[in-house]
């Protein structure tokens, strides 16, 4: 049940109608007989919405329910145990059954193959032939998503920053929230536990910023990712490609990826809203970053905030010295890789951002004395600081994107590989044209809402300009939305 | 909250005013017609504007190539005079809604959009072939759903097309299109935004605004296209290589014939005979290399299925044998399609077949 299909769109509109009109304490207290108390109310709410999150969840695959079942009971068994229990040597064993719980499911279902591959591979080159031992098992939707979720609850309640959660309900029903449980954004308790404990109303605003949401994240998804996708798809298959397919397609790539993935977190917000809850921003405009930290704190808030807190402040963060800095950051950004996907792709990809965000770390406080500009010049070096780190960032999407290590070589070869008609060589790529067309329209509106500092830009159009903007992209949408429900490209992490 | 709704009403006042200004722009809402994914978005819109016509030709590309309209008129209205002689003449329009690729699933939709339509058509010619039998190279809702309307998908789905649901939004685009020309425009404006480089695309979005009688539209009476071309008697060798790469997996026992398609194909012989529209099932003509190097049992299988299903549905079925034709290697493009020699003297010589078996009123 993909969020850019009819079957989810029916689904949200049963599920919301259902439990902001039909489990309001109000209208149950009328009908329910002998009455209903609001917490009990609060209650039927929540376990309807648990039940409607397993119906998603077992809609993709209903034998991986039982994984996200484990991992509930195992980390809410753990979280009352951490409240009980004060010595830190017990607290410490009880956190590490988490530790050992959820990441081994994740190393099961996700790593082992990779490992047992890479292994036989290493020993291979080594000179002993060895036949890898696969376990060849299908990759649960969202594993990597929830896993960290509860992981982040645990920790939490380890380090006493929240306190255990007593009601099995709330809990079951914070980890398979269906918003968000298939690919984020991955929720801290501290944010989302509590809503389930509140009475949540459905305010106009919220339904009608919930709609916008919604609205604009299919239109990110089914008009421009899913068409420009057909380009980068395009360039990727290319066995060689000359330099302009290969920019193009990358080019083609960080737009796809990007509205791909912030489509998917605006439904998600705009579902939750729907539904009462708040759930946190995932991007802020990736694009416009300047540097390799300000990227982070753009682009997928939700994983790169999980990583700072629960693994590089751990390794020390940035107190140990410069040197440790840059092996904590090297270190947190290669595990983030991996979590992408097993892939030594994902493991290289990583490493470049690892890497970019050491240099950078070097670089800044000896440049930016040398670069503080003022008045138009400093405008004019920000522009050009934002288009080269958007070039950099391109750079580090060919090894994300490359399906191995060959397509990788043939693209970086690619890229020395001068063009020759220019035109023929983006005729290879397909829909190109239309690719831009979407492109320039995204980043218009990008533009004004880096400039006027608000994602809201077209709320604050005059009424006929912003009905006109509606209505063209109605048509847009009509006309260019992609044929077929194609599938979120994080899904498959 | 009240602003985005007043909003929304003037934004669907914008795109009320666009249709009507289409509307006022054009003859027609019909789409142009086009090979493959063309001819099937193409279908709905052309019935919903100028319905059945008296004899509808449905099938696979091979039906569409193999019965000229033109043709199939004419000697029809000759044979027609010669038995059963009216006053003043008869007339007739044979139209060909036959489709690229379509499979008995495919079929069935096609018919199920006939007899839909106002007036539906005297008589249903369903040229038939082996392949339109198989399930091996057609994702069974993927071609099809381009001419569902939502009811259309539900049952599909019902039947056993699991992945349905993934064509939900072409049933719901079609809904609209009913109402909305610019809908209807969406896969010709789509096509030009993707490639606008691309002649085609935009002699596609040319002949939207040209009359309909320039077209070249099966589903209107006139040629195909590929029968109007310079290239329309080229001839492509066959040889045993060929198609064995062709047949490669087709026709394999016990998969074949599909139960899935042959349930669909009864659908449809239930379907006519429940509204009272006259079907008569013919058999199309294929290349002698491709009946001799199809397996053993494809051909005989083929026909005793059709003659069962003949006798239980009292439709006619007419095998190949029993059309008074003779083929000669030119009459041939490839294995399958006919070319224009081919198809004029098939069309020809359908002509006394449907007068006979085709119970026209």
């Amino acid at each position: 049940m993909s969020f850019n299909s009819i079957v989810y769109a029916a689904f949200l509109v049963v599920v919301c109608l259902t439990s902001t009109v039909l489990l309001r304490h109000r209208v149950l207290r009328r009908i329910w007989p002998g009455g209903v108390r609001r917490q009990q109310a609060l209650e039927w709410r929540n376990a309807f919405l648990l039940a409607a999150s397993y119906v998603f969840y077992a809609a993709w695959d209903y034998r991986f329910l039982s994984l996200l079942v484990f991992s509930t009971l195992v980390d809410f068994a753990v979280g009352l145990a951490l409240a009980r229990r004060t010595e830190p040597q017990v607290r410490r064993r009880w956190l590490l059954v988490s530790l050992v719980s959820n990441l081994g499911l994740l190393g099961v279902f996700k790593y082992f193959d990779f490992f047992a591959h890479s292994f036989a591979a290493l020993l291979g080159s080594l000179g002993f032939e060895a036949e890898p031992y696969l376990l060849e098992l299908v990759l649960p939707v969202g594993i990597s998503f929830y896993t960290f979720q509860t992981l982040s609850y645990t920790i939490d309640v380890y380090r006493g920053r929240i306190g255990a959660e007593r009601s099995l309900l709330n809990f079951a029903a914070f980890v398979a929230f269906f918003p968000q449980l298939v690919a984020g954004p991955i929720e801290r308790a501290a944010d989302l536990l509590p809503q389930f404990r509140r009475t949540r109303l459905v305010t106009a605003h919220r339904f009608e910023s919930g709609a916008f949401l919604i609205g604009t994240g299919l239109f990110k998804k089914v008009v421009i990712a899913d068409n420009v996708s057909s380009v980068a798809d395009a360039s990727f298959a290319l066995e060689q490609p000359d330099a302009l397919q290969v920019v193009v397609g990358v080019y083609a790539f960080a737009v796809q990826i990007y509205c791909d993935f912030s489509g998917y977190t605006d439904i998600a917000r705009g579902s939750a809203r729907w539904l009462g809850f708040e759930l946190s921003r995932n991007f802020n405009l990736p694009y416009f970053a300047t540097s390799p930290s300000d990227f982070w704190r753009r682009w997928h808030i939700s994983l790169s905030s999980w990583l700072r807190d629960y693994l590089y402040i751990p390794l020390g963060g940035n107190r140990r010295g410069p040197r440790r800095t840059s092996l904590n950051l090297m270190a947190t950004m290669l595990l983030g890789g991996l979590w992408h996907g097993a892939a030594w792709t994902f493991v290289l990809w990583g490493a470049l951002h690892g890497l970019l965000l050491g240099v950078y770390r070097w670089l800044e406080p000896r440049l930016a004395p040398k670069l503080a500009f003022v008045g138009p010049a400093r405008s004019l070096l920000h522009g050009c600081n934002v288009v080269f780190f958007f070039h950099v960032i391109c750079l580090t999407w060919l090894p994300f994107r490359a399906q191995d290590t060959g397509q990788l070589a043939s693209r970086l070869v690619g890229l020395t590989t001068p063009s020759g008609d220019w035109l023929t060589s983006l005729d290879a790529l397909g829909a190109w044209p239309l690719a831009t067309v979407l492109t320039a329209l995204l980043l218009g509106v990008q533009l004004l809402q880096y400039n006027q500092g608000t994602h809201w830009v077209v709320w604050r159009w005059p009424m006929p300009i912003r009905a006109l903007a509606y209505a063209a992209a109605i048509l847009v949408f009509v006309w260019t939305g992609e044929d077929n429900e194609m599938p979120f490209v994080y899904f498959q992490f | 909250m009240r602003q985005s709704v007043y909003c929304m009403l003037l934004a669907l006042g914008f795109l009320m005013a666009a249709e009507f200004t289409l509307r006022a722009l054009r003859r027609d809402g019909t789409l142009p017609y086009s090979y493959r994914k063309g001819g099937y978005l193409a279908l709905v819109p052309e019935l919903d504007e100028h319905g059945a016509g008296s004899i509808a030709i449905v099938g696979s590309s091979r039906a569409r190539e193999a019965i000229l309209s033109p043709t199939l008129e004419k000697a029809l209205l000759a044979a027609l005079r010669r038995e059963k002689p009216k006053p003043g003449g008869a007339t007739i329009e044979v139209r060909n809604y036959a489709l690229s690729g379509a499979h008995a699933d495919a079929v069935n939709q096609t018919i199920r959009h006939l007899l839909d339509a106002e007036p539906p058509p005297e008589l249903i010619v369903y040229g038939v072939t082996p392949l339109q039998l198989e399930t091996q190279r057609t994702d069974p809702a993927h071609h099809v759903s381009y001419t569902w309307e939502i009811g259309d998908a539900w049952d599909a789905f019902r039947r056993g097309a699991e992945d349905a649901p993934r064509y939900l939004p072409n049933a719901v685009r079609n809904e609209l299109a009913h109402a909305s020309w610019w809908v209807r425009l969406r896969p010709t404006v789509r096509a030009a935004l993707r490639r606008p480089w691309s002649e085609l695309a935009w002699q596609d979005l040319h002949e939207v605004w040209q009359a309909p009688e320039q077209q070249a539209n099966p589903m209107r009476g006139q040629l195909p296209p590929k029968q109007q071309g310079k290239d329309r008697n080229r001839v492509i060798r066959v040889g045993k290589r060929r198609i064995e790469k062709y047949l490669d997996g087709l026709y394999q026992e016990p998969e074949y014939p599909h139960t899935r398609q042959v349930a669909w194909l009864r659908d449809s012989l239930s379907l006519c005979r429940e509204s009272g529209v006259e079907l008569l099932l013919v058999e199309l003509p294929a290349a002698p290399a491709l009946r001799r190097y199809s397996p053993e049992h494809t051909y005989p299988g083929f026909n005793r299925l059709f003659t069962e299903l003949s006798n239980e549905f009292d439709v006619p079925f007419v095998p190949i044998d029993e059309v008074d034709v003779t083929f000669e290697a030119r009459d041939f493009r490839e294995q399958s399609h006919l070319t224009y020699v081919g198809a004029v003297k098939f069309s020809r010589a359908l002509a006394p077949v449907i007068v006979r078996e085709g119970r026209l009123r």
